[in-house]
């Protein structure tokens, strides 16, 4: 079954210039257990595709569905804070937070709080590989491979089967690139996470089990 | 090209290119005209220091002031201590004129003024004489005249019986003093002939000398070497002499300065003539008319200098003049009453001046306008007993005092202007260049070179400010004159002194108008100005693009060390704890901030308060004393003033102490009653029988020293300006007594001056009998006699001048209830009197108008209530120097250094009042501004938080609690620092404070929200 829907989802936007359609009439859906890719030049949809799913704002039209229920229907925030964790190119880490406060945050905003979650941020960050003592360090002391791990562990945090991944390996070296979407993939098969992958890196598609490619706003699916 | 993108750049970003255009258009605007403003009240400044002329006129407050041409001996002792050099040398004075004046002699002017000195001396040949026994005088026929101003040949006139003795059928040869009794013939009597180098040569000039011979058809011979015939000749000189005053610039001098004289016809002295000492003279119409001259004529001036003291003791016919020469007229005067008879020439080494002084006109010092109040405190503070220093300034500082406080504020204006209009336009480059410096970097990529590059940023950047500026400069040009109207008005809000009744205003004032007009051009260079910064500022930006960027992995933000996972519970707080402790130097900048805020509104509270605190202390520290003047605000004796009016001025609740004097002239009568009760019986003074006999005692009781019925000798006109008084009492007796109720028995107890004591033989308790001119019909004489007082002696005094006054308690010449009440008529507020009962009926005020003081001097009882006292004297009718009203008596409050203080306190004020509210207004728009800086800073943080499922309200909280951590930290510390430095804080400072940081948690509050409902997939979107 599908924890991720969309049905015709149109969604645009007035930028500085002008009003961009940046999708358009989406339509298709995520299982967990599965990696998908959504592929595409820039400026084609991939990463307000991936907002849409993530809750960071409502479609036009149409609907996204977690688990069968309508994102407009939910408390955009709770989705947020509790079904659909991402991650970013530029990781989006608390600058001022050390990696287990970092880890632990959408934790505390759901009630857990004190050792129960600092034990949960440990238990993480080692399924990230990353040493315990990186825990008490702050992400500027981090290399950006290191940074992404962090980013990863704190999505895992809310204990969601959904991962939304957009341009995660863009800031990243070769070899952290093909760790962090190792972890992904490892993720999604062994552990029964719904990854979606927005990316231009078409080195990781022989990884991934769906490819969606985007193209001015509109979705085709390219490999089953 | 580069112009075609260039402007594609400004139309494609048509928010920010319309924002700048305003902003630079409205600072613009606001700096031209703070900028015209500054130089429209400079340029106005610059005026009246051309138009208005400052002097210092410093006089000496002698017994005869303000006698213009009297030698008063205190004086020439008391100018030893004088300084004129420190005077001279002051910072402010630009030229000390001490007076130099003596007599002169132009042949063919002759005087008939009041001012004539010894006005009645004649010398004229009598015959025909006979022996009125029955009036004891002689009746003569006056046959020939010498000298007199108004004896005539062929007529008849009445000699005093003791003028000497007479033969009949003589000729003689008289010098004596005439005088009118109301009678068709003229009186004449025999005062000797005095004068000063005549006695120094042992001459002694007879009253009369007999010139009979029958060796001339007129049966007498005036010998050529007769001392009256040498007597005459010098009354000659003398009585038609005119006054030369040396000067070094005619136009400084007071009665040019105050308007009293002008120049009619011809010029002033040229700087060329005062420098050589040129022989250049101005006189007056009179004196021209007289000699039938002109300008360009040249008349003799011969100088008569003497080692005697006393304008007119400087001529004796043997002795002859000192000086003669030619002198060009230049220039003519009006003519007025007392100096009808004055010349002006330009100072010269070779031209000889009295040694002794005339008149009390120590001299004048030109000061700086605008340092008058400084000068006259230093040199008022080094002034010994009796000097007196009075500024005149033409109304200079009523003028100029309210633009200078407009011009200070309009350069603080103008200063915050510019700083403003720098920050907008660094912005301006910021945001139009180095905001765009990605296009640069394309454009040198492309090959475009640096050239084209400046050209496309400066093409656009400079379109916009030059339209703004532009479109700025010319705005404020047409406003110019609407603000300069408003400031006119300001100037009237600014008037920081209530110069009315003052003696700070015994000038007269001139008016210039504040009407400045101004070139177009000064707003387009100021335009321009901007221009060019705006140009620079973007030309600088541009270069800062130039150089290669080499590639370089950017560091990310955020702590470098490691530190200890906060162990704290998650929430709101949590997070605004953690990064207010970790925020590094931006979290250093709001408390940083906050302690300055708190210091500076410490120091902004404390400066108001310190200068409140000055003005309290002023008030509650001085004392301002007022007196009933003449019309040149001179003379405080010698008045005539309605009790009436003393009255309401007592009872009006201003004043807190009032004295008053009504002097008569007295006739000493001698010791009725020695100190033991021995009664001497003297006689009254009986009215003669004779009519002529009466007019003559009358006329001898008026021209004695005066009987002084006073209730505070201190205020007296004799020692008013006297630092001592040298007095001496009976037992039980001080100089309280003057202050004595009427019906009280001490009320017949007198002061009297030691010489006189000493003349007389008049011991302590003796009672000495003294008559006025009051003749009545006495029941216990059974005759009529002259009104006369038996005054105990309980006290002396050492007098100051020549005349023997007697001072006496005010209720005895005056019932002391009608204004004070029962009590004492000492000092005590207007409401004390009140408490005894005083009711101005009907009655009283027919009696109060009846009679006459003829000095009053009071105490102010509030002096901050001195306008309001001002606006009763005027709502009254009183009348001020130069300024006449209803009621033709004039007051002179001595406020001017009480006025300079507080003016200068005030003007500190006002300054405040101003500026502080612009600069809470700053404090407060700067707390905003860096609250919203310091929230947008952190926009993806707080998206960040959003897109982690974070609630608005978490977040809203999470940023505005550490700000309002941060700040109320700032806040905290700066009270502890000043707390320790400054102690407590006043409430005004508390206030100050506590709008700081409402207007930063609001400014947070706004900020976060914002930040709140900005698009968070925009932001996190957003691959850098």
């Amino acid at each position: 079954m599908a924890i991720l829907e969309m049905r015709d989802v149109c969604y645009s936007y007035k930028s500085k210039y002008q009003q961009i359609e940046a999708v358009k009439h989406v339509n298709c859906s995520f299982e967990q257990g599965k990696v998908y890719a959504v592929v595409g030049k820039s400026g084609s949809g991939k990463s307000t595709l991936l907002s849409l799913l993530a809750g960071l704002d409502l479609p036009v039209s149409g609907d996204v569905l977690f688990e069968g229920i309508s994102t407009g229907a939910m408390d955009l925030s709770k989705y947020r804070r509790e079904c659909a964790p991402m991650i970013y190119q530029s990781f989006r880490l608390f600058p001022l937070l050390t990696v287990s406060e970092n880890i632990t945050y959408p934790m505390e905003l759901r009630g857990f709080t004190g050792k129960k979650a600092r034990d949960r941020a440990r238990e993480l960050i080692g399924r990230v590989a990353l040493p315990e003592s990186t825990l008490d360090r702050f992400p500027s002391m981090l290399s950006g491979g290191e940074q992404q791990r962090v980013a990863i562990a704190r999505a895992l945090s809310m204990d969601s089967k959904l991962l939304l991944a957009d341009e995660p390996t863009g800031n990243l070296d070769e070899e952290n690139s093909i760790n962090i979407v190792d972890i992904l993939v490892r993720l999604a098969h062994a552990n029964d996470y719904c990854v979606v992958i927005a990316t231009h890196d078409l080195s990781i598609l022989p990884k991934v089990d769906v490819v969606f490619r985007m193209n001015s706003g509109v979705l085709f699916q390219e490999k089953f | 090209m580069v112009f075609r993108n260039s402007m594609r750049s400004i139309f494609r970003s048509m928010g920010k290119t319309a924002l700048f255009t305003l902003l630079i258009f409205a600072l613009t605007l606001a700096l031209s005209l703070g900028v015209s403003v500054w130089t429209s009240v400079a340029q106005f400044l610059d005026e009246c220091n051309e138009y208005f002329t400052t002097i210092g006129l410093i006089e000496y407050m002698g017994t005869d002031y303000p006698g213009d041409t009297r030698y008063d001996p205190a004086m020439d002792q008391a100018l030893e201590t004088l300084d004129a050099a420190a005077i001279a040398s002051d910072e402010a004075a630009l030229l000390w004129q001490e007076t130099t004046r003596s007599m002169g002699y132009i042949d063919g002017f002759w005087r008939t003024d009041n001012f004539v000195p010894g006005r009645g001396n004649s010398v004229f040949v009598v015959g025909n004489i006979s022996y009125n026994e029955r009036h004891d005088q002689y009746n003569a026929f006056v046959i020939e005249v010498l000298y007199s101003l108004q004896i005539r040949p062929n007529t008849i006139i009445l000699i005093d019986g003791d003028f000497g003795a007479f033969e009949k059928d003589h000729y003689y040869l008289v010098f004596g003093e005439v005088y009118d009794v109301g009678s068709p013939l003229l009186n004449l009597r025999g005062p000797a002939f005095d004068h000063a180098i005549a006695t120094s040569l042992g001459i002694e000039v007879p009253r009369i000398q007999d010139i009979s011979s029958s060796e001339t058809d007129q049966n007498y011979l005036i010998p050529g070497d007769s001392l009256l015939v040498k007597a005459a000749d010098t009354l000659q000189v003398t009585n038609n002499s005119v006054l030369v005053s040396e000067t070094e610039d005619l136009m400084s001098g007071l009665p040019f300065h105050q308007e009293e004289l002008w120049i009619t016809s011809g010029r002033a002295f040229t700087p060329d003539e005062y420098a050589r000492g040129d022989q250049v003279i101005v006189v007056s119409e009179l004196i021209a008319s007289r000699l039938g001259i002109g300008i360009g004529d040249k008349i003799a001036l011969s100088i008569a200098v003497a080692d005697q003291p006393g304008v007119y003791s400087s001529y004796w016919v043997e002795s002859g003049f000192s000086y003669q020469s030619a002198f060009e007229v230049v220039g003519i005067t009006n003519t007025i009453a007392d100096k009808s008879w004055y010349v002006y020439v330009p100072k010269s080494a070779d031209m000889p001046s009295s040694p002794f002084p005339v008149g009390y006109t120590v001299g004048h010092v030109i000061v700086r306008n605008d340092e008058a109040a400084a000068f006259n405190a230093r040199i008022e503070s080094m002034l010994q007993d009796r000097f007196r220093l009075t500024i005149y300034d033409q109304g200079y500082s009523d003028v100029a005092i309210p633009f200078k406080t407009i011009l200070r504020v309009s350069k603080i204006v103008t200063g915050v202007c510019v700083l403003v209009e720098l920050a907008v336009i660094i912005l301006f480059g910021f945001l139009f260049v180095y905001r765009q410096r990605e296009t640069s970097e394309t454009m040198l990529f492309l090959g475009a070179g640096r050239l084209r590059v400046t050209g496309h940023f400066l093409f656009g950047a400079g379109l916009i400010s030059l339209i703004a500026s532009s479109a700025g400069a010319v705005a404020g040009y047409f406003l110019h004159d609407g603000i300069i109207a408003l400031v006119a008005g300001a100037a009237e809000r600014f008037t920081l002194i209530d110069s009315r009744y003052s003696n700070g205003n015994l000038s007269i004032s001139r008016t210039l108008e504040f009407a400045p007009h101004l070139e177009i051009e000064l707003f387009l260079y100021v335009g321009a100005a901007i221009f060019a910064m705006a140009l620079l500022a973007c030309m600088t930006f541009v270069i800062t693009t130039f150089p290669s960027r080499r590639l370089s992995q950017r560091n990310p933000k955020g702590p470098k060390k490691g530190r200890k996972t906060s162990l704290l519970r998650g929430g709101s707080l949590k997070y605004a704890v953690l990064s207010t402790f970790r925020g590094g130097t931006r979290t250093l900048v709001v408390p940083v901030l906050a302690m300055v805020v708190v210091i500076f509104f410490g120091q902004l509270a404390s400066t108001v308060l310190r200068y409140q605190e000055q003005l309290e202390t002023i008030y509650d520290n001085t004392t301002i004393t007022g007196s009933y003047t003449d019309i040149k605000g001179k003379q405080i004796g010698g008045l005539v003033l309605s009790a009436y009016d003393i009255a309401n001025l007592y009872h009006s609740g201003q004043v807190s102490t009032l004295t008053a004097s009504i002097s008569k002239p007295y006739y000493y009568l001698g010791t009725s009653i020695l100190a033991d009760g021995t009664d001497l019986n003297i006689p009254p003074l009986y009215v003669p029988a004779s009519g002529f006999a009466a007019e003559s005692l009358e006329g001898e009781i008026m021209r004695g020293p005066d009987l002084t019925a006073i209730n505070d000798i201190r205020t007296s006109p004799e020692f008013l300006f006297a630092d001592t008084i040298l007095m001496d009492f009976m037992e039980g007796y001080d100089e309280s007594f003057l202050t004595v109720p009427s019906g009280d028995p001490r009320v017949f107890s007198c002061l009297v001056p030691s010489s006189l004591m000493e003349e007389q033989n008049i011991h302590f308790g003796d009672t000495i009998r003294a008559a006025i001119n009051d003749p009545y019909k006495s029941q216990e004489y059974v005759d009529k006699i002259h009104r006369h007082y038996d005054l105990k002696v309980i006290g002396s005094y050492e007098k100051q001048g020549a005349t023997d006054t007697i001072y006496v308690p005010l209720s005895l010449f005056f019932d002391t209830s009608l204004i004070w009440g029962a009590g004492q008529v000492s000092a005590g507020a207007p409401v004390e009197t009140i408490s005894t009962g005083y009711t101005l009926n009907e009655a009283h005020k027919e009696e109060l108008l009846s009679t006459t003081f003829n000095s009053t001097h009071f105490t102010l009882a509030d002096t901050r209530s001195l306008s309001v006292f001002k606006d009763y004297l005027s709502t009254y009718g009183y009348s001020q120097v130069h300024n006449i009203g209803s009621v033709r008596a004039f007051l002179v409050l001595d406020d001017a250094s009480f006025n300079n203080a507080v003016a200068s306190v005030k003007q500190q004020i006002n300054y405040i009042n101003t500026l502080y509210p612009f600069l809470y207004l700053l404090v407060g728009i700067i707390a905003i501004v860096t609250s919203y800086l310091l929230v947008v800073s952190r926009k993806m943080e707080l998206a960040v938080m959003r897109g982690l499922g974070t609630t608005r309200i978490r977040t809203f909280l999470s940023f505005f609690l550490e700000q309002s951590l941060l700040c109320l930290l700032g806040t905290i510390i700066g009270f502890l620092v000043w707390f320790l430095v400054w102690g407590p804080p006043m409430r005004l400072h508390l206030a100050l404070t506590a709008g700081f940081i409402v207007c930063y948690f609001l400014g947070s509050a706004v900020s976060v929200r914002i930040m709140n409902h900005a698009n968070v997939l925009t932001i996190l979107t957003d691959k850098d």
